[in-house]
């Protein structure tokens, strides 16, 4: 059992230690997946609130053979910013973030790649932020979306296309 | 694949416009071939620069995590304590749906006793159907000829003690 399961193994025995330990390290990952992938700080905040109080509620559910824990967090963290959309009625395959934050510190350039993330269809925005910004493997992103590696490369693809096209029109 | 195998230009082009032109962020089973692939074919250097670029300008976009350590264990320090991993199953499980509070120890006997209980009068009170097939059946069973006859004594037959002997 990896050092990480074994942390999770003592959070469900109630450690609250092991419990910071986690988060220390989780906390900022899960954070910046959900404010890219949902575009929207507050609720981005909401939900790694969410997943974090899953985590130390929730720990006794991982399956330690089934897949590394940043993977299930992430899958947390995807099916929580899911519900949290559809309840919010921002949520459908298709849909894309009407209104992107503002974020002063950012750079201009880094506002055009939000704004364009923005725009993309919600399944695509969030294939390429898994892979891309979140350093998980084709294979850990297809499952937590729930799809085949073929059908996630398939996103991939259009959401590159998709992006070069709209930042090259920008320019 | 073996090492002399080329995969299409349609493959690679699809890959890097998956994956992007950075060769870390290929799946491991495919950067060998990509790199083939991109030596060989024509137009695919022209493809990686673009995408090479499309990198850059999705490097560029970087957040800001607001939310802090002590944030959430302070959320979570009023939060319910995490669920005991249960050891005894189904019934464990459903006891403690029944039961959450560890106040109510001395109750969780006496639920699990009246749960077959339970189902067991749940059955009896609906399950007339089933009654009725039964009661068919034994009356068939009764009712039936099982030639008995066969086996019952021919009593002239038999030497009782004190008849015949004179």
């Amino acid at each position: 059992m990896s050092d990480e399961a074994q942390l999770v193994a003592a959070v469900s025995t109630g450690d609250s230690r092991a419990f910071e330990v986690l988060v220390t390290r989780h906390l900022p990952a899960i954070e910046a997946y959900a404010l890219r992938f949902m575009g929207d700080r507050s609720g981005a905040q909401d939900v790694t609130q969410e997943v974090m109080l899953k985590l130390w509620q929730r720990a006794g559910d991982y399956d330690a053979t089934k897949a590394r824990v940043t993977t299930w967090l992430h899958r947390l963290a995807h099916n929580t910013a899911i519900d949290h959309l559809r309840r919010t009625a921002k949520y459908t395959d298709d849909s894309s973030l009407a209104e992107p934050e503002a974020a002063p510190q950012n750079s201009d350039e880094s506002e055009a790649v939000k704004a364009a993330l923005a725009h993309l269809p919600m399944n695509q925005r969030n294939a390429l932020v898994l892979t891309y910004y979140q350093d998980l493997s084709n294979k850990e992103a297809a499952e937590i979306m729930g799809l085949g590696v073929r059908a996630l490369e398939s996103l991939l693809v259009r959401a590159r296309t998709t992006l070069r096209k709209q930042l090259e029109a920008d320019q | 694949m073996t090492d002399e195998e080329i995969i299409s230009r349609s493959t690679a082009e699809a890959l890097l416009g998956a994956y992007g032109a950075d060769p870390k962020r290929w799946p491991a089973e495919w950067r060998e071939a990509l790199d083939r692939a991109i030596a060989y074919h024509a137009g695919l250097k022209e493809l990686m620069e673009q995408q090479a670029a499309l990198d850059r300008d999705l490097n560029a976009y970087s957040v800001t995590p607001s939310i802090t350590v002590d944030d959430v264990m302070a959320r979570v320090g009023s939060a319910q304590a995490p669920k005991a991993v249960s050891s005894s199953g189904w019934l464990e499980g459903f006891l403690d749906w029944l039961l959450p509070s560890d106040q109510l120890v001395l109750w969780r006997g006496a639920t699990a006793a009246l749960v077959p209980l339970f189902i067991g009068l749940w059955l009896g009170s609906t399950d007339v159907a089933v009654q009725e097939q039964w009661w068919g059946a034994e009356q068939v069973l009764f009712s039936a000829d099982y030639g008995f006859d066969a086996y019952e004594l021919d009593i002239d037959s038999l030497d009782i003690e004190g008849e015949g002997n004179d």
